[in-house]
């Protein structure tokens, strides 16, 4: 079995990002300050717009950030060449994006897609090449084995493309909304072959979503609003924010005791609102 | 290589498009040394057998055959066939001059005509007997048919005796004079044969005086020289014909180094050895040819080479486009930068590597085709080292195109690519390089027109419209978005959402507008070589016409009693069809410097072409008109008598009474009838004039020995001939003073005719040796005559009256009513007459002249068949069709229309090449086109958006380019060459709007169906369902 690389960890500093169009800025991140420890899985939480799609970029170097530092492992990646950026994405950072169109060839195969994705690895780390067929197998996607993308279900692609990510055993994946064009069965097995990656392999997963089922089921979720990410203590005391639709998330732990369905009563106060159970027997 | 393969099937529009546009960017490119070469083979061929007969190796040498192996030693002293590449076979003759006449005709002291006496190998193969058969044995010889009608008594069966040639009593022979029984009579199959190598075996013509006539060759057996006695002197001729067919241009070297060992081979003049040939003459003009016929063609060809290769960019650059996922992926999954250019042009490269081979066979193939319908028949296609070195440069190109046109993709970034809407702004720098490269154009223009002129054309000028239309294209489509912008607030306020669209969408779009540029350029390029092709087409025609003066004409020999105008009148009794015409060469001294031509004026305007003269047939015909004349006055008789009073008689001897006549096959015919005597006398002469003749006129003919001047008054009371022992009157209007005229032109006699009661009256004076005498005036003099401008000497030393003088002395006055440019068939060095007219008053005419029959646009099938029936011997000569193939085959010609062929393939091309850019652009425009769906605008107004929007581009395309490509043909076609020779025959260059408007009409409707369906697959495609897809 080929050797794989043990997660990469990641740690920003004052990351900032400001974007220019049409002379106009606009500030995607604002001094983020975001850790992630090697082997985690974190899912990056927040509404279209706060800001995580462009961390993700920034993690994965195809952005260079305005201000603040990225670090993969021991490696400042603001430092880096656009060639050391190319050899970092084929050799150590894995990139799962929305669209499984810019994910995968269309007219290849399932093998012919991994290895297509293992090709910048050939002149490195030839002994550390896992042969398609052994990746589908250990990540559970036998069956995609000798199909042809086109003839794939998005659920299927989807799959694939986390496969197609792991393709170089990287430290990292990054996956950009994976599951946002999916039914909820699809999602699932998509989530769980992300968290199974953590699990088997190693690999510090980190995933976008705004969809808070998709993150409870990450070891940790870090919410993005406005350009701040905030990953405080879960435990006591944690930020939650208010949707477009008026929807409050809860955070994921607080699920199991306020499943989907449970009326809260809401009680205004004169600085805070207070949501408690109807039911007398829970605080 | 299977993802390679599976990505080409994938993108399989695209693919196929890329490897169509590549095949003819790489045929295009090997298009012209293989049409370079074709047509310089199809040159060759066309020289060689339009000048056989000159390019064929002649040698003559004069010996005594002593034995029957003379003949065959000397046969020897030539080149063995075959040894020189193109000269395969040799035919051998041997000639002695001699006369013969019928045994009875030599006793009674007449030796009889002059001939040739021939043994020419194969002779039998190449003439029709008409009577008897052909030669088979000693002894024998076959005469012309028009020998035999000859009036000579030479007929099948009859005995020659041949006059100078003797036969061999050594060997037991029988010794004396040589004897031949003419077994048969023949005529010629083909007088323009190369075979005959313009010996004069047909040269039968009367003697002049008292010389005798001349006859064809009688041609014998090859055994026949063995009875000669030895040894016999005969001019030994040794013909090796070319074979055109057998020579390439990789044998022209050996040709002239073989035929240059030759020049100095047995040259011995004083032994009457020669040699000639002109194949080196040939060869040396066919050069100049081939070199502006290559130059044309690789001008021609680099055009539509470059045209391609634009479309090939275009086509790799929607292809590269169509792969920005996949390469942005490629840079997702970190491959360097090396590997993913190799992954981004894999398969264009693939697919131009591909189309290499391909590109070759095509280009290989629509040459074939072209020249099969254009060059000699026959003509190979043969692919060289030009051709391969030519096919990897467009190679090169192509993989250079390819390079270029995915250098924009290749370099976007991933998140770039990934972005929706392109963030490519239209840089001012491209403005003002277009505007650059317009002014290196219109530049280039200038220097070409300077360098180029009517007077010395150069086939570098065929890139001037190249260079006009791009420059147009470039500047005009710049401009279509400053026309159409002040049309949006128009389209804004109005409900018609679609205008709006199509508007906006023009005034904004910089790729449509290059796309639109260089199918200008292609419209433009294509309008120039269909107006340039017609001009160009008119022009031959003009020229053909005017070189051989009716549609067809017949090549004529008749016999000696058969008049060749009264023949073709017997033909064509209403003059519709038929006209007969002579050209002669005055002799010396005479003020026509060029050739005559005798023409049967009422029938020129029916028979003869206008076009290309400046002048109509009707308008030249009345200019050559002769005034209303007494008709001849014909006799049959065997004598004549005149009764002439003389008033007054110069001292001394005294001129004889001289009666001229003319007849058929004789028409100078003198008869003596004494010396004039002092008083009323008559005076009689026999004249052979049994079968017909014409009094032309009496001469006071001056005695012998004497010099001084003859002056006198004689009045010519009566004229009598006598027929069947009867004297009869002869009417010659002796009482119309009109009637009759001074017969000679010379400035050193003078006769004043009047009439009177006794009859005509003639005060004469003649000096200098001359003689006076009267003429009966049914032939006009002077005699109106048109010239063209090197037809007739001008300047203060011209000698007047012009006169124009024949063989025998005689000289006939003309007067120029007109001067033209050109005359039909005498072009810039000609004078033209009435041909009964001009026959009438020289009498050595018939005898130079070259007769033939121009046959009119109503002539029907059979009308050679029709002039045989009325007696003359008849063959095909030149056409104006055959004169016009020859012409359209000469290579300016082939140049010009390589290029309406490649101009109009490049248009269809570009018009490929926009369908394909549409197609692959549409993905883009389709999720403009779903928002506006989605917004609850309806599909029939988005088509009509999206068809005006196509037609605005396509249309501007075709706006620009047929006016610029239709300047540029008026203003270049007077600079680019269009014969390889020089003409006189005026060219015109305004071309016809005709096939200009036809192409523009179909390319319009070609435009608009590419803009319908382009729209409704724009439209089907851009469904409301494509927003779903998210970042």
């Amino acid at each position: 079995m080929a050797s794989l690389q043990t997660g990469l960890a990641i740690e920003c500093r004052d990351l900032t990002h400001v974007y220019e169009l049409d002379g106009q800025e606009q500030t995607a991140l604002d001094n983020v300050e975001f850790s992630v420890a090697a082997g985690e899985s974190v899912a990056l939480l927040g509404p279209s717009g706060s800001g995580k799609s462009t961390l993700l970029t920034l993690l994965a170097g195809l952005l260079r950030p305005t201000s603040g530092r990225i670090y993969l492992g021991a490696d400042d990646i603001t430092q880096m060449s656009e060639a050391e950026l190319l050899r970092l994405r084929g050799q150590r950072v894995g990139v799962v994006v929305q669209n499984p169109s810019r994910n995968l060839l269309p007219y290849g195969t399932a093998e012919q897609n991994i290895a297509f994705a293992q090709r910048a690895l050939r002149g490195y780390r030839r002994a550390d090449l896992q042969p398609a067929d052994e990746l589908l197998y250990r990540l559970g996607l036998e069956e995609l084995s000798g199909q042809r993308v086109s003839a794939m279900s998005g659920g299927e692609q989807q799959r694939l493309s986390v496969a197609v990510g792991m393709a170089g055993s990287p430290g990292l994946l990054l996956a950009d909304e994976p599951t946002s064009q999916l039914d909820t069965a699809n999602r699932d097995r998509v989530v769980a072959l992300l968290t199974r990656i953590t699990e088997a392999f190693g690999t510090t997963v980190v995933a976008v979503t705004h969809d808070p089922t998709v993150a409870r089921a990450f070891g940790r979720t870090v919410t993005i609003t406005e350009g701040r990410a905030d990953d405080r203590d879960q435990h006591r005391e944690q930020l939650s924010y208010v949707t477009a639709d008026g929807m409050v998330p809860l955070p994921a732990d607080l699920l199991d005791r306020f499943p989907p369905g449970t009326r809260l009563r809401v009680v205004r106060k004169p600085t805070s609102v207070e949501f408690s159970s109807e039911r007398q027997d829970q605080p | 290589m299977g993802l390679l393969l599976r990505a080409l099937w994938w993108r399989r529009g695209l693919s196929v498009a890329t490897l169509i546009v590549a095949v003819i960017t790489i045929g295009a490119g090997s298009l012209g040394p293989l049409y370079g070469r074709a047509a310089d083979e199809s040159t060759l061929r066309d020289a060689l057998i339009d000048s056989a007969g000159p390019a064929s190796l002649h040698f003559t040498f004069t010996r005594d055959l002593q034995t029957e192996g003379d003949l065959d030693t000397a046969a020897a002293l030539g080149p063995k066939p075959g040894s020189i590449r193109g000269f395969p076979t040799l035919v051998v003759a041997a000639e002695a001059k001699t006369r013969a006449a019928l045994p009875t005709q030599v006793a009674a002291g007449n030796s009889g005509p002059r001939s040739k006496f021939v043994w020419r190998q194969d002779i039998c193969a190449h003439v029709r007997i008409v009577s008897g058969h052909c030669v088979s044995g000693a002894g024998q010889a076959i005469i012309s048919e028009r020998t035999a009608q000859g009036g000579y008594g030479w007929k099948p069966g009859a005995t020659l005796e041949l006059d100078s040639l003797y036969r061999d009593s050594t060997s037991g022979g029988q010794g004396g004079s040589e004897q031949l029984l003419i077994v048969g009579t023949y005529r010629q199959r083909d007088t323009t044969d190369p075979y005959w190598y313009s010996h004069d075996y047909f040269d039968a013509h009367p003697g002049h005086g008292d010389d005798p006539d001349t006859v064809d060759a009688m041609f014998v057996d090859r055994e026949e020289l063995g009875n000669l006695s030895k040894p016999t002197r005969m001019q030994v001729q040794l013909d090796y014909p070319i074979a055109p067919s057998q020579l390439r241009l990789a044998d022209v070297g050996l040709v002239q180094s073989g035929v240059a060992a030759l020049q100095s081979f047995r040259s011995d003049a004083s032994n009457g050895d020669t040699f000639t040939t002109s194949v080196s003459q040939v060869l040396t003009t066919i050069k100049s040819q081939q070199h502006q016929v290559n130059l044309s063609t690789l001008l021609v060809s680099l055009q539509l080479a470059v045209l391609a290769w634009l479309v090939l960019f275009q086509v790799i650059a929607d292809a590269a486009e169509a792969k920005g996922p996949e390469i942005a992926l490629a840079k997702l999954r970190g491959l360097g930068p090396v590997a993913t250019v190799r992954f981004g042009l894999a398969e264009s490269v693939l697919l131009v590597a591909a189309a290499t081979p391909l590109g070759l066979a095509a280009g290989w193939l629509a040459v074939r085709i072209f020249a099969s319908a254009v060059l000699a028949p026959n003509t190979p296609v043969v692919i060289t080292q030009p051709t391969l070195l030519a096919v990897l440069v467009a190679l090169a190109g192509s993989l250079v195109a390819a390079l270029a046109a995915s250098r924009r993709t290749l370099q976007r970034s991933v998140l770039e690519q990934w972005r929706r809407t392109p963030g490519h702004r239209p840089s001012r720098w491209m403005l003002v390089l277009d505007v650059l490269l317009a002014a290196a154009a219109v530049a280039g223009l200038v220097l070409l027109r300077r360098s180029s002129t009517a007077q010395n054309p150069q086939p570098a000028s065929l890139l001037a419209p190249a260079l006009l239309v791009f420059a147009v294209a470039l500047l005009g489509i710049r401009l279509l978005p400053l026309i159409l912008r002040p049309l949006l607030p128009a389209t804004r306020g109005s409900a018609r959402i679609g205008f709006f669209l199509a508007v906006r969408q023009v005034v904004r779009r910089p790729a449509g507008l290059r796309l639109a540029a260089l199918l200008a350029v292609a419209v433009g390029l294509a309008t120039f070589a269909i107006a340039g092709e017609g001009v160009a087409q008119a022009n031959r025609i003009a020229r053909a016409e005017v070189e051989i003066g009716a549609p067809r004409t017949a090549l004529v020999q008749f016999e000696p009693d058969h008049d060749p105008i009264a023949a073709t009148h017997r033909a064509d009794p209403d003059g519709q069809w038929a006209m007969a015409t002579a050209s002669f060469l005055p002799d010396g001294g005479g003020s026509v410097t060029g050739t005559v031509l005798g023409v049967d004026t009422k029938r020129l305007a029916a028979v003869g072409y206008s076009g290309g003269l400046g002048i109509s047939t009707t308008e030249l015909a009345r200019d050559l008109l002769p005034p209303t004349v007494p008709p001849p006055v014909p006799l049959t008789a065997t004598a004549l008598r005149v009764q002439i009073s003389s008033v007054t008689l110069p001292s001394g001897p005294k001129p004889s009474v001289q009666f001229n006549l003319r007849r058929a096959g004789q028409p100078y015919l003198t008869a003596d009838a004494g010396a004039l005597v002092p008083g009323t006398h008559t005076y009689t002469a026999n004249v052979p004039c049994s079968a017909g003749c014409t009094l032309v006129g009496l001469t006071w003919n001056r005695p012998l020995d004497t010099f001084g001047p003859l002056t006198g008054t004689v009045t010519v009371n009566s004229l009598q001939f006598q027929h069947g022992g009867q004297w009869n009157p002869l009417e010659a209007g002796l009482a119309n003073g009109n009637d009759w005229r001074q017969a000679s032109q010379a400035g050193n006699v003078s006769d004043q005719v009047s009439a009177g009661p006794n009859g005509l009256t003639d005060r004469f004076s003649a000096d200098s040796g001359a003689s006076a005498g009267i003429a009966h005036n049914d032939s006009p003099s002077p005699l109106p005559a048109v010239a063209s401008r090197q037809g007739v000497a001008s300047g203060p030393d011209v000698v007047k009256p012009l006169a124009m003088t024949d063989t025998s002395g005689a000289s006939a006055r003309y007067e120029l009513t007109r001067t033209v440019n050109v005359l039909p068939s005498v072009l810039d060095q000609g004078v033209m007459v009435d041909l009964a007219a001009i026959r009438s008053q020289l009498p050595a005419f018939d005898d130079s002249a070259q007769w033939s029959i121009w046959l009119g646009p109503k002539a029907p099938a059979d009308a050679l068949a029709r002039l045989t029936a009325a007696g003359l011997t008849v063959q095909p000569g030149p056409s104006e069709a055959k004169r016009q193939t020859e012409l359209s085959r000469q290579g300016p010609a082939l140049a010009l229309r390589l290029l309406v062929v490649c101009a109009i393939a490049g248009s269809v091309l570009a018009v490929g090449g926009t369908a394909i850019a549409i197609a692959a652009t549409g993905r883009r425009r389709t999720f403009e086109l779903a928002s506006l769906r989605a917004l609850g605008i309806g599909r029939r107004t988005l088509f009509t958006g999206s068809t005006v929007e196509q037609l605005l581009l396509l249309g501007a395309a075709l706006v620009l380019g047929v006016p610029s490509g239709y300047f540029a043909a008026r203003l270049s076609m007077p600079a680019i060459p269009e014969f390889a020779d020089a003409t006189p025959v005026g060219q015109h260059y305004a071309p016809h709007l005709g096939g200009v408007l036809e192409f523009a009409l179909l390319f319009a409707v070609l435009l608009a169906l590419t803009a319908v369906v382009a729209a409704r697959a724009l439209i089907a495609a851009a469904a409301p369902a494509r927003l779903r897809e998210a970042e």
